[in-house]
């Protein structure tokens, strides 16, 4: 130890090597990243497609969190408290992308539909299930960011109230009625967008 | 429009979430708007993420493995040539502090009698002092780009 210490400042590598020693102690190994990825990856790129809008974001922001994720190397109590760290991740970097991307336009989620960039449907009705999923797209994409993410975790996740206060940063409390809130504007724009859509 | 929350709600939620919505509970459904308006939201979404799920083109989970360790031995190393160079620069701040605060005086005399002595014309004192400011933030320059 001592000598590790004693020469580890000229050799870069011996440094990395340390630093990757002082850090695994509290990190992942591969076995048990590979067991969580495989729970959590499919529910997370959904949660990101869909309130980002765009797929392409998704897959980069879902590496990103990932790796955040992993480099944070923070202990966890059980495995829901884990995975509602990595929605937080996800969560702001999607935040953080969108104050990036302020200033540019907003690709509308019509325009990506038109393009073929939004999921192909499957079910007994093609036709309508792509419809109500174009229409389900087109409501999300006139809430806002925080109202898609309650939305989403809430319903489409089954998080409870205090899990989505966690991974959204905002008080338990305030859940019920930004919830409330936010499911009847989404029930309004479902009822509302056929009919704009039929003009 | 509802104007408060249906006590039923969690139970539809339930129902909604094993795609099985018993008789008694559409009939229940029919006279509650706030339980019509969580199953058109709540169920349009589940639908929705079930298709997600399914599309999801997500990495294998070795590749991402793979992926985010040679990212972080690359952060670990450029961590690791910052302080390198850090303690380096203090390194010589403090040397050159110290020789400048025992031999400073005759040092400044020395110098000073040296270039008397060299006789160099003026520009090319002018430019070996270029040359011994720019060295160092060139040198600086060159292991950040690396």
């Amino acid at each position: 130890m001592i000598d590790e210490m004693r020469f580890a400042f000229l050799l870069p590598n011996a440094m990395v090597e340390s630093r990757e020693l002082d850090n695994s102690r509290s990190m992942m190994d591969e076995e048990e990243f590979r067991a969580f990825y495989e729970r959590t990856a499919r529910p997370l790129w959904s949660y990101l497609s869909r309130i980002t809008g765009d797929r392409q974001q998704a897959d980069d922001i879902l590496q990103e969190a990932y790796y955040r994720f992993y480099r944070a190397g923070a202990r966890h109590e059980d495995e829901t408290h884990r995975r509602n760290s990595l929605f937080q991740i996800a969560t702001n970097l999607v935040r953080d992308a969108a104050r990036r991307a302020k200033h540019h336009e907003d690709v509308p989620l019509e325009e990506e539909s038109a393009g073929g960039t939004l999921p192909v449907s499957h079910g007994p009705t093609p036709e309508r299930q792509a419809e109500v999923r174009t229409d389900l797209a087109r409501a999300m994409n006139k809430l806002e960011p925080v109202q898609r993410e309650l939305l989403w975790l809430a319903y489409a996740q089954g998080a409870s109230h205090e899990e989505i206060a966690g991974i959204l940063g905002l008080r338990a409390v305030s859940i019920r009625t930004l919830l409330l809130r936010a499911r009847r504007k989404m029930a309004d724009l479902l009822t509302a967008v056929p009919q704009e859509a039929r003009r | 429009m509802t104007t408060d929350r249906c006590p039923r709600e969690e139970e539809l939620l339930d129902a909604l979430g094993r795609a099985f919505v018993g008789a008694e509970l559409e009939t229940h459904l029919a006279s509650c708007p706030s339980c019509t308006e969580l199953r058109a939201v709540a169920g349009a979404l589940l639908d929705d993420r079930a298709a997600a799920m399914m599309e999801a083109p997500i990495p294998s989970a070795g590749t991402m493995w793979w992926r985010m360790r040679v990212r972080h031995r690359h952060e670990a190393q450029a961590t690791a040539r910052r302080s390198l160079l850090i303690g380096q620069a203090a390194t010589l701040i403090i040397a050159i502090t110290l020789v400048i605060s025992y031999f400073g005086t005759d040092l400044a005399v020395s110098v000073r009698h040296v270039i008397d002595t060299v006789r160099v014309s003026t520009p090319l004192l002018l430019a070996l002092a270029t040359w011994v400011l720019l060295a160092p933030i060139a040198g600086w320059v060159l292991i950040r780009q690396k």
